[in-house]
């Protein structure tokens, strides 16, 4: 009787068995360099490439399993290059976030002549490769007496970006233009109007647009390998890069220094999980 | 408080106009509601002269003085949407108080008014609440509180009520009509809803097609109706209309013969037309009676709403056309009944081929 009632049960579970072992893999391949690489952290140097390889470090089990961390965070000037990465993807993020809100309102909700071919304008620059503008970008750089600073790689982040005004201008344009309307006949400025209304209405998306400039910027390794010199300015990646020369390689330091270097992203990314997802739904604000 | 004045007010969308020469002009402290179904033109009017439009030509002047081109904090109006467009990321308070902050007005003014809007309109426990926590008919007072806080000269209001259940409906309609006799402020308001249009306005401003089709009180609009449009559209249920022939023309009265063969007789001017000519007859479904003396034109009844004090009987005459008659809550009637029914020809009205209608010549002293 049950099963006349729901012929469809048995296809059901079926479809949800093999739904799962899809995600599992993808999982399982997706996860494997993470879980690799934490191993790796925790090996001494003669097991990386030990062959059968272990899966459980040995370095675990002795007196002094955190041997590789402290010795990058002690030793290895891994302090600085952290600190040098959190505020250069820090302001980045908080740049691209002033940048891409002033331009994706501005796209969304503003009457401005030719706004639409100037918004193509903006989504074609993503599309440009970094090679190709890299020179006169260190050119400028080096005009402006910038290299060596950290200013090349927070500035430009103040100005434009397509990916995070392209989200924007989208979830803008999904809020309610009566908002806009209501607060214009009580008087509201257009700045008022995007300043007090919308702004906060697009929480969502501009944590998203923060989230995804950060670990941009935090993943960046052409710029501050182009433009900063000195040891006391150099991001993580480049801290990173010292642990590889031409002839040999501290594998084990450098997973250390990539777990330790992964792990912001991945607390930032959970904290603020709720708000990323709503950011690329869209605005479908209540009330 | 103030007046308001339209003059060959147009509107165009491309090369489309949506709204064409209009011209009318609102009395100080009236309540005018513009009707009319969608798409013709009612919002559009209202956001021009709020200011978040502008008209392709004509004039608008608030208290005399032209206003095109001003914005509307300069024109003094208050705006109430059909969405509420409450922020939601504020409370109630901030909600209201939104406007006075923006004016810049000191905390304690703020606070005094704030709290004053919301004690008239029953909202003091509601102050500290987020827009999402409130029933629709209390998220429509804190908008109505928005406007008022601010006390303007002009409130206008685009079809506040349309998105509350049809009991709220009714209380919110009691509700604005009562803040209009407090605040005695000009309200222009919007609705597709001629039961609103009829029951809030001082007068209604009836729109077609983006074209003033009728100005006047709700009973002028109800007993004397310009045009079949108008008159289709004010009352409910809505006026039968019978296609006929003229068939005779006196100085009291003309005969319309349907196309079933059936008479009536109607009194109304006809002067300028002649006999032979198609008209429609116009009889309001409330002013049907049951014949009981064999006079009438013959019904048979399809469908009967019995809604207790009246029975809306749906039928068809013999030609098939469909009318409905308002009769007395008792009537023992069934569907497929074959009945008569009769009308006082000083309550029928009749409108030319095009649509508008001929002088009444015993409409009630209004």
């Amino acid at each position: 009787m049950t099963a006349n009632l729901h012929p469809n049960r048995g296809n059901a579970r079926v479809t949800l068995i093999v739904l799962y072992a899809v995600l599992l893999i993808y999982a399982v391949v997706t996860l494997m360099p993470f879980i690799w690489m934490l191993i790796t952290s925790f090996k001494e140097p003669r097991d990386v490439f030990k062959l059968p390889p272990s899966f459980v470090p040995k370095l675990l089990f002795t007196d002094h399993p955190f041997e590789n961390y402290v010795e990058i965070w002690t030793q290895r000037d891994f302090v600085i290059y952290f600190r040098n990465s959190a505020f250069v993807s820090f302001m980045a993020a908080v740049g691209q976030v002033f940048a891409t809100s002033l331009g994706g309102y501005a796209f969304a909700r503003l009457d401005l002549p030719g706004k639409n071919w100037l918004f193509a304008l903006v989504l074609v620059t993503a599309f440009v490769p970094v090679e190709v503008t890299i020179i006169p970008e260190f050119l400028i750089m080096r005009g402006l007496g910038w290299v060596d600073t950290f200013l090349p790689l927070i500035v430009p982040s103040f100005l434009v970006g397509a990916f995070g005004t392209f989200m924007l201008r989208e979830y803008f344009a999904s809020l309610p233009r009566d908002y806009g309307d209501a607060a214009y006949v009580d008087g509201a400025t257009p700045f008022q109007i995007f300043w007090k209304v919308y702004l906060p209405l697009a929480q969502p998306a501009l944590v998203a647009v923060f989230v995804i400039a950060f670990i941009n910027n935090w993943d960046e390794l052409l710029r501050p390998l182009l433009f900063l010199n000195s040891n006391e300015l150099k991001t993580v990646p480049l801290g990173l890069m010292s642990f590889v020369s031409q002839y040999e390689a501290s594998w084990t330091l450098l997973m250390a220094g990539s777990v330790i270097s992964t792990l912001p992203l991945i607390i930032i990314y959970m904290l603020t999980q709720k708000y990323v997802l709503q950011g690329f739904v869209g605005g479908g604000v209540k009330g | 408080m103030a007046t308001l004045s339209l003059h060959s007010i147009v509107k165009a969308f491309g090369k489309t106009d949506v709204i064409k020469d209009i011209s009318l002009s609102v009395e100080d402290g009236e309540f005018v509601v513009f009707v009319g179904p969608s798409g013709c033109g009612k919002s559009t009017l209202l956001r021009i002269i709020a200011g978040l439009e502008d008209q392709t030509s004509g004039e608008l002047r608030i208290d005399g003085q032209e206003v095109t081109g001003k914005e509307p904090i300069e024109r003094g109006v208050a705006m109430v949407f059909q969405s509420y467009a409450l922020y939601p990321h504020l409370t109630v308070f901030d909600n209201i108080a939104f406007p006075l902050r923006l004016k810049k007005n000191n905390k304690q003014e703020v606070k005094a008014r704030v709290e004053a809007a919301a004690a008239t309109l029953n909202l003091t426990d509601r102050l500290h609440h987020k827009p999402s926590e409130l029933s629709g008919g209390q998220r429509q007072r804190v908008a109505i509180g928005r406007a008022i806080v601010r006390d303007p000269k002009l409130f206008l209001f685009d079809e506040p009520l349309s998105n509350l259940d049809a009991s709220l409906r009714g209380a919110m309609r009691v509700e604005l009509s009562e803040l209009h006799q407090q605040l005695k402020t000009t309200m222009i308001y919007v609705t597709h809803d001629q039961v609103e249009a009829m029951t809030m306005a001082d007068r209604i401003v009836v729109l077609n097609g983006g074209i003033l089709e009728q100005f006047g009180t709700p009973m002028e609009l109800y007993h004397n109706p310009q045009s079949r449009f108008v008159a289709g559209f004010i009352g409910q249920p809505g006026m039968n209309f019978i296609p006929a022939t003229l068939i005779d023309m006196g100085a009291e009265q003309i005969t319309a013969q349907f196309a079933g063969q059936a008479t009536q007789n109607a009194r109304v001017d006809a002067k300028g037309h002649s006999t032979g000519v198609s008209i429609d007859v116009g009889i309001r479904p409330d002013d049907l009676k049951l014949a009981t003396d064999g006079a009438g034109f013959a019904v048979r009844v399809r469908v009967l709403e019995r809604l207790g004090a009246s029975t809306i009987v749906y039928g068809n005459l013999a030609d098939d056309t469909p009318i409905c008659a308002a009769l007395d809550g008792l009537v023992k009637l069934q569907a497929g009944d074959q009945i008569a029914l009769t009308v006082d020809p000083d309550a029928v009205h009749v409108f030319d081929t095009g649509g508008r209608a001929l002088p009444r010549l015993a409409a009630p002293a209004l």
